[in-house]
């Protein structure tokens, strides 16, 4: 180990108000995540409508690619997936949306989003699932299918889904605390990246702690585990950040992070190994953020988010060989 | 929505004079078909096993006025208090409407069956007399199949007084060789709880 695995960035790929999306969405692309299907790449986002008192709901679209990646193809004409019912965990927006195939359906593991008084928002992993190759997905029951527990007391969320073996495993994040850093903001929470698995995709079996050590500090904030297979070995990239003061200061704000593991139990951090950072001036320069990595074609790739959480859209790497 | 609920955990080693949670998060908490609105825990051990009797949220119903949840009682397993396996179904029958309320479910086991006091009222009109909560009545044999028979119980309104418009949330207890039920009554007990005793000592579940 020590190889650094460089990325070639390729541009922004996906500007969201160049294009009419469904439910009077017209900003953010937010945490794009692929389906590769035989004629085209679908690729999932979170976008955004305003609500009647003028608060944000996100809503999941899809922009399909040529396989080459370059071509758009469209965007969704209709709705994904609805938000969930009223007193739902999804009811005030999805936001990821990671897609597996399992044999002849498609797995969607949501993060779904609930307004708080004291803070906030919460939000609890849910799974949905689609019988027409991605066009719709329906819930797979009102309720989430991963929530709160002892250790784990709020904001589960971020699943990242793959299945290594006999076994499905899936990434995600949980919050550890909320907090007010100063007197008159509202308080900033705390999540780190954790780990599950299971035999079913349904019932899931929580590691229970945090996988991931902490770079920056003990409040670091961990988000977007995605996991891909190379050269036998596993690898994690994902986005960090401050607790506090992360909207402005870019000192501050999300970078992509990295790290490996030989048997997806143990894992070691290595930031300077990720080959990727935000670029000198432009739609990336400021933060990187929500990074997806998959394999298409015999090579590997990464959509990720620039400035302003990807209130502009998202753009592409591709892993030099 | 308003408001929503899940169940803790805490231990006390001073003989239940002050707890301590065994984390910050829920030991029991949402799932597919329970979306919201988890509470009224009571736990129990039977045969080596803990069994928890809970209620859960259904849905919640706009209607004229506010938003009302729907919540029925239900059950989970566990051999050792923290990790807990729900058994997934609704217990109770409905009586009044499918949008029964259902709260508090208090099992004791007596006379070879399991019995089961809890509350029930319809979703309008509950603040009244007419639509306040009740206490029901079910016994089962094996803790999953239940018979509601709410006319077995017994304890109805008083005339006047402090229980005159509902009566809920019952726990039946042993104590010196009688058996109590604590019970709570008007205005979901804001002026606080009252006693009753059981009179009749035949074999319970049978008319």
């Amino acid at each position: 180990m020590g190889e650094e695995m460089k990325w070639l960035k390729l541009g922004k790929i996906f500007d969201p108000t160049e294009h009419t999306l469904p439910s009077r969405c017209v900003e953010f692309a937010q945490s794009p995540q692929t389906l590769v299907l035989k004629d085209r790449v679908r690729v999932y986002f979170s976008t955004r409508e305003r609500d009647s008192v003028g608060k944000y709901l996100s809503h999941v679209a899809f922009v399909d690619f040529e396989r080459d990646m370059r071509q758009i193809i469209g965007v969704s004409t209709q709705q994904v997936i609805e938000l969930g019912e009223l007193g739902c965990f999804d009811e005030h927006g999805i936001f990821p949306f990671n897609v597996v195939r399992d044999v002849d359906r498609i797995l969607a593991y949501t993060t779904g989003w609930n307004r708080k008084v004291s803070v906030s928002a919460d939000a609890s992993v849910g799974l949905a699932v689609s019988y027409d190759d991605g066009l719709t997905f329906k819930r797979h029951g009102k309720g989430p299918l991963l929530s709160a527990s002892l250790k784990e007391p709020f904001l589960v969320a971020d699943a990242f889904v793959a299945r290594y073996g006999t076994r499905y495993h899936m990434w995600y994040i949980f919050g550890t605390k909320w907090q007010k850093f100063t007197e008159s903001e509202p308080p900033d929470r705390v999540y780190k990246i954790a780990h599950a698995t299971s035999t079913d995709a349904i019932n899931w079996q929580r590691d229970g702690r945090q996988i991931i050590s902490d770079r920056l500090n003990a409040d670091e904030c961990q988000a977007l585990p995605t996991v891909i297979c190379l050269n036998g070995l596993y690898h994690m990239y994902f986005c960090y950040r401050q607790a506090h003061g992360f909207r402005n200061q870019s000192s501050n704000a999300y970078r992509i992070g990295y790290a490996y593991s030989f048997d997806l139990v143990d894992w070691v951090r290595d930031d300077s190994l990720a080959g990727i950072d935000v670029s000198e001036e432009g739609w990336d320069s400021k933060m990187q953020c929500y990074p997806h990595v998959f394999f298409l074609d015999g090579k590997a790739y990464m959509l990720y988010n620039g400035n302003e959480f990807g209130r502009a859209g998202f753009g592409l790497a591709v892993l030099e060989t | 929505m308003p408001f929503n609920a899940a169940i803790g955990l805490a231990i006390s080693c001073d003989e239940g004079q002050s707890f301590q949670r065994l984390g910050d998060g829920p030991v029991l908490s949402y799932s597919p078909d329970e979306p919201f609105l988890l509470g009224s825990p009571r736990i129990r051990k039977f045969n080596d096993c803990w069994h928890l009797w809970y209620v859960a949220g259904k849905e919640w119903l706009r209607t004229s006025s506010k938003p009302e949840p729907v919540y029925k009682i239900r059950m989970a397993s566990s051999s050792d208090g923290i990790n807990w396996v729900k058994h997934g179904k609704d217990l109770i029958m409905d009586k009044l409407s499918q949008h029964e309320c259902q709260a508090c479910p208090d099992v004791t086991h007596r006379d070879g069956k399991y019995h089961m006091f809890f509350s029930y009222r319809d979703i309008h009109n509950y603040k009244s007399r007419e639509g306040g909560y009740r206490i029901g009545y079910a016994y089962s044999e094996d803790m999953v199949n239940w018979l509601r028979n709410d006319d077995l119980v017994d304890i109805g309104l008083s005339e006047t007084g402090w229980d005159s418009e509902m009566v809920n949330y019952p726990h039946v207890f042993m104590l010196d060789g009688e058996t109590y039920m604590l019970y709570q009554g008007n205005e979901m007990g804001r002026a606080g709880f009252g006693l009753a005793i059981l009179e009749e000592s035949a074999e319970w579940g049978k008319k």
